[in-house]
């Protein structure tokens, strides 16, 4: 379990810094380009692609991250009237169930990935594999947390965080 | 097909799967029992990139950013402080303040619950200690948030913009008189049930603090001005609103306020960034989920079931309403708005509704139905920050509810209210 908890907490610090470089990134090339339309008179288009890759990282990134702290939208109304046995049987089922779909989607996604080669991004050098290759990575991440989460449950109990911060 | 997609749906996000995953599942599930013009599930992750990869959502990351921004450099607290000199001396003015607040933040965060959040941290803890009563204070700042996306800029008017090809610049102005109206309604309404439940009202402040107040929070007040300003006058776009709303908060937060720091700046791009992510996997999600129900030709299904009903255009927005609503009540307002807009659009066009007046009333719905019980997505939101229970808050709501309503049956029915404003840009 320590070994988990550290591989968790490198990946956790590791998503933080390219987060916030996303995200700076995402801020500093609309502002350019406000620069150039305002200032400069001469709009670039590459400023647009590049927030648009920007935008996609930082989807998935973020929403790995949010799997990561919890934080994703979910209702829980019914949830919590049920039994604390079927929660458990519940809560381990759907982690079990989004392990399965996340590695589906990662071999899809990496399919995908491989077509986008043939395609490229006008005004920048990247093909669309910079933007597929931004779902691939998101979603092999959450299912590597989710994988971590349901070994926790099974050893621990339903009630476990991936955040090793709590 | 659409009824599976929609019960496995259903069923997957209330025994508490999350929401995007539940439909991406229910999306999985229903191509894996598509038998007539079966596709290949490589669609999936083909229309989760398309949901996102569209330029006029960058706006989304940068109004969260604006909005952290704004929380962290002392803006909301000022903002508290400004209305309090102004209107504190009235009966139950921290609920009132609770609405000001919110509607002044709705024109940077764009996001209720973006601004539930910000607000309810700080007015619904100063409520109970001054005497109000819990789920009051919870059930205000929950109707106050419902105004922020209506009152521009509006996350999910952009989301409505980007689907249905409408000017997002007019769809923002054409919130202003609904949300304006909802505001002081708001406002109002506090005033009436302070004075008869006898809550609190704090001493009547000089005009020498009032003018003080006025110069602290002047710079905040600021903000939407240039925001709205910009995009009314087609000085700017929308994206790059929203990026001087993110340089101009920074701005007076770093050097006029002086409470961000350098230090600080990576965890409110994180949290933010952490923020956008929640939203944005949602639009992914939905993107998927709403090519599926667009292939098994739900525009079709539901204007056939819609014109079953009726062919009368007044009986057919009631019906919308009525089935947004309840979409509403169990879903954010940026999926329903993904899955549901391109359906409704056509339904619109056939009833020659202006899109412009049609996305407000979709926005308005979606917006009122976050907050109708039992499931309303704000009603958890100020139920965890006010740590408050469900029962009483729902009752606590009920008149909020109603008035909120009522500007929605006013926007339904009256299209001028919503397209006034726009027409004239």
């Amino acid at each position: 379990m320590v070994l988990l908890d550290l591989v968790t907490t490198w990946i956790k610090k590791l998503l933080r810094l390219y987060i916030i470089f996303l995200l700076a990134a995402l801020l500093g090339l609309t502002f350019v380009q406000v620069l150039a339309r305002y200032v400069m008179q001469n709009p670039f288009t590459a400023t647009d692609q590049l927030a648009r890759i920007a935008l996609v990282w930082l989807t998935f990134m973020g929403a790995a991250v949010a799997m990561l702290e919890n934080k994703n939208v979910r209702i829980d109304t019914l949830e919590r009237l049920l039994p604390k046995g079927v929660r458990h049987f519940l809560s381990v089922g759907f982690d079990i169930v989004l392990v399965a779909l996340l590695a589906i989607l990662t071999v899809k996604g990496y399919e995908v990935y491989q077509v986008g080669a043939f395609q490229t991004i006008v005004g920048t050098p990247f093909s669309y594999q910079a933007i597929f290759s931004a779902l691939v990575v998101g979603v092999a991440l959450m299912g590597l947390f989710v994988l971590i989460r349901l070994i926790k449950k099974l050893r621990y109990g339903s009630q476990v965080s991936l955040n090793t911060e709590d | 097909m659409v009824a599976f997609l929609f019960i496995a749906f259903i069923v997957l996000m209330l025994l508490g799967l999350d929401v995007a995953f539940s439909m991406i599942l229910a999306s999985f599930l229903g191509i894996m029992v598509k038998t007539v013009r079966a596709v290949d599930t490589n669609i999936i992750p083909l229309r989760m990139i398309g949901g996102v990869d569209v330029f006029s959502l960058v706006a989304i990351p940068l109004f969260v950013l604006a909005g952290e921004l704004m929380n962290k450099g002392g803006i909301t607290h000022r903002l508290v402080t400004f209305s309090l000199a102004f209107v504190g001396h009235i009966k139950g003015s921290l609920s009132q303040v609770a609405v000001i607040v919110n509607m002044i933040m709705a024109g940077v965060s764009g996001s209720g619950v973006a601004d539930a959040s910000a607000t309810g941290s700080i007015l619904i803890p100063a409520m109970k200690e001054e005497g109000y009563e819990p789920h009051f204070a919870g059930a205000v700042v929950a109707a106050a948030a419902t105004v922020g996306p209506i009152i521009p800029p509006s996350i999910p008017m952009v989301i409505y913009g980007v689907l249905g090809g409408v000017s997002i610049g007019k769809l923002f102005m054409a919130g202003l008189l609904p949300g304006l109206a909802l505001g002081i309604g708001f406002i109002l309404l506090c005033f009436a049930l302070a004075r008869w439940r006898g809550y609190p009202r704090r001493e009547r402040v000089s005009w020498s603090e009032r003018i003080k107040a006025l110069k602290s929070a002047s710079w905040a007040l600021m903000t939407p001005v240039i925001v709205l300003g910009g995009i009314v006058f087609g000085v700017v776009t929308v994206t790059e609103a929203a990026t001087l709303a993110c340089a101009y908060a920074l701005v007076v937060g770093m050097f006029i306020y002086r409470e961000v720091h350098i230090r600080d700046l990576p965890e409110i791009f994180y949290q933010a960034g952490v923020t956008s992510g929640v939203i944005m996997i949602l639009l992914a999600a939905a993107g998927i989920f709403a090519w599926l129900l667009a292939e098994s030709q739900i525009n079709y299904v539901l204007s056939e079931f819609l014109f079953s009903l009726s062919d009368n255009p007044i009986v057919i927005m009631l019906l919308v309403n009525v089935l947004l609503l309840a979409v509403g009540c169990l879903l954010e307002p940026m999926p329903a708005l993904i899955i549901f807009v391109p359906a409704l659009i056509p339904i619109g066009q056939k009833l020659g509704i202006d899109p412009i007046h049609f996305g407000t009333v979709l926005v308005l719905n979606l917006m009122i139905g976050m907050l109708t019980p039992p499931v309303g997505f704000l009603l958890f939101v100020v139920a965890a920050i006010g740590k408050l229970q469900m029962a009483p808050l729902v009752r606590e709501v009920i008149p909020f509810l109603l008035l909120a309503l009522a500007v929605l049956a006013v926007a339904t029915f009256i299209p001028a209210f919503t397209t006034w404003i726009p027409s004239l840009m």
